[in-house]
């Protein structure tokens, strides 16, 4: 079982789609989420759709995106307080395998 | 090992057990050097599996797989309709040879299937994807609304599109022989779909996908719009197509798809970790050279600079990691072997990679 780093250990979550037969800035919607002003039920739900998402990470670049595939691009940084070096994680999901709590994290989540 | 600070680590594959171990970790003081010791190793999911580079220049390597199936000098095409499903591939609506469904979407991938598998077959002697006769599968409608096509290593897939922004996927033959192409690709030098090896892959496909069309339509350089997928974007978008070839980051600026990001030159080489290092941005670099070296050499493309870059990419001196200077080194001499050394092609494609800045005087 995956344990994801402590939310309010993590400083930002980001996730963007790429991919696709063209690179068009103005859709990839890259969605960047500080945590500290989530609500506590906005935080649950990416903290949901990362635990969903990580048994799907696949390997970036050669073969994950070939052939003009979209996917998920899932980036987490994380930082302890009074610590200088941070940290960023970051995997890929390719958008067949995508679930839906994170789909519906890039799309709709946060949104008002 | 340096630390890795603030930075966004470029395109990886961060599996379940680093995340696990950061969770672990996560409060109390978090090392960089802990983090840069975990090596990644994973299963790819990928669909395809890993095809390796041929052996031998020219397709020979790749002819002898499998008996030609019952039509000579025919595809054998099967086209699905998903359904709106991502339910791949679908229920089977039309076979090759038999009539046209009236669904436009499933008709124009069955035509456009054909017309670039005759591209490859009438002017590069290849026969489909691998050079031995494989079976060319498509679905249509697939998804809700999906703006996208692609190629998942064994057939090709294609959205209907949103309605609003995009059309549907099948619209343009060139976008068909673009997707086909990466099939081609995985099936030769196997360019791996990162940085600038990724641009070419990129490259590679537009040519080709251009090429289709120009030999559909039996068009000369000079006749073509050199775009790649015009029609595609509905009319209150502000877009001629997705690329230029000719004109490298013109094919659209809109409020909401934004403007094309692709550079004609070397010296606007864009460096970013988004879109796999700039896969379908820095491509613009080596379409442009492409269309410079065809239009310098007049009439068909296919015939000459077509037959250049195919030759290129079946080369066995092309590696899977070839940046464009290597691609550039390669086509030039390929130009030379085939239509001699100071000949009119010669000259043309080396002069294209030069004016793109690929190559320094």
């Amino acid at each position: 079982m995956i344990r994801l780093p402590p939310l309010d250990k993590a400083t930002i979550v980001r996730v963007t789609r790429e991919g696709g037969l063209a690179y068009m800035p103005g859709l990839s919607q890259p969605r960047s989420f500080q945590l500290g002003d989530c609500t506590a039920e906005l935080r649950q739900q990416i903290g949901d759709a990362l635990q969903s998402a990580v048994p799907h990470a696949g390997q970036a670049g050669a073969t994950l995106s070939s052939g003009d595939q979209r996917y998920y691009r899932v980036e987490v940084l994380v930082e302890s307080a009074g610590e200088d070096q941070k940290i960023s994680v970051s995997f890929e999901v390719p958008e067949a395998e995508a679930p839906e709590a994170l789909v519906h994290l890039w799309k709709d989540a946060g949104k008002r | 090992m340096p630390s890795r600070t603030l930075q966004i680590l470029p395109p990886g594959f961060i599996p379940p057990y680093l995340l696990s171990r950061l969770a672990e970790h996560a409060s109390a003081s978090i090392s960089a050097r802990a983090v840069n010791t975990l090596t990644i190793d994973r299963e790819h999911r990928a669909l395809r599996g890993f095809v390796p580079p041929k052996l031998a220049s020219g397709t020979a390597s790749t002819t002898a797989a499998r008996p030609r199936p019952a039509r000579p000098n025919s595809p054998e095409r099967a086209i699905h309709d998903a359904g709106h499903t991502t339910t791949l591939p679908g229920k089977l609506v039309r076979t090759e040879g038999k009539p046209a469904t009236g669904d436009i979407t499933a008709d124009e991938a069955y035509d456009y299937l054909g017309a670039t598998w005759r591209l490859y077959h009438d002017v590069y002697e290849r026969d489909s994807i691998d050079g031995a006769s494989m079976p060319l599968t498509g679905s249509v409608h697939y998804g809700k609304d999906y703006d996208n096509a692609f190629w998942n290593g064994k057939q090709m897939v294609f959205g209907d599109g949103d309605g609003e922004v995009m059309n549907r996927f099948t619209i343009a033959v060139d976008i068909i022989g673009h997707e086909l192409t990466h099939g081609v690709i995985d099936h030769e030098a196997g360019l791996v779909y990162q940085g600038q090896p990724g641009a070419l892959n990129e490259s590679i496909c537009d040519v080709f996908g251009v090429l289709v069309k120009q030999h559909s339509l039996r068009q000369t350089a000079q006749q073509a719009d050199w775009l790649i997928g015009a029609g595609l974007f509905m009319p209150s978008v502000r877009a001629k197509a997705l690329r230029s070839m000719a004109e490298p980051g013109t094919a659209y600026d809109d409020p909401v798809i934004g403007k094309d990001p692709q550079p004609a030159h070397m010296k606007d080489f864009v460096t970013t970790s988004q879109d796999n290092g700039g896969v379908h941005i820095n491509s613009g670099i080596p379409n442009r050279a492409f269309y410079l070296a065809a239009m310098a050499i007049g009439g068909q493309a296919r015939e000459t600079a077509g037959r250049v870059w195919y030759d290129t990419v079946c080369d066995k001196r092309l590696r899977q990691d070839a940046d464009f200077e290597a691609f550039a080194t390669l086509s030039t001499d390929v130009a030379s072997r085939r239509f001699g050394a100071g000949s009119a092609v010669h000259k043309a494609v080396a002069d294209a990679w030069l004016a793109v800045g690929v190559i320094s005087p």
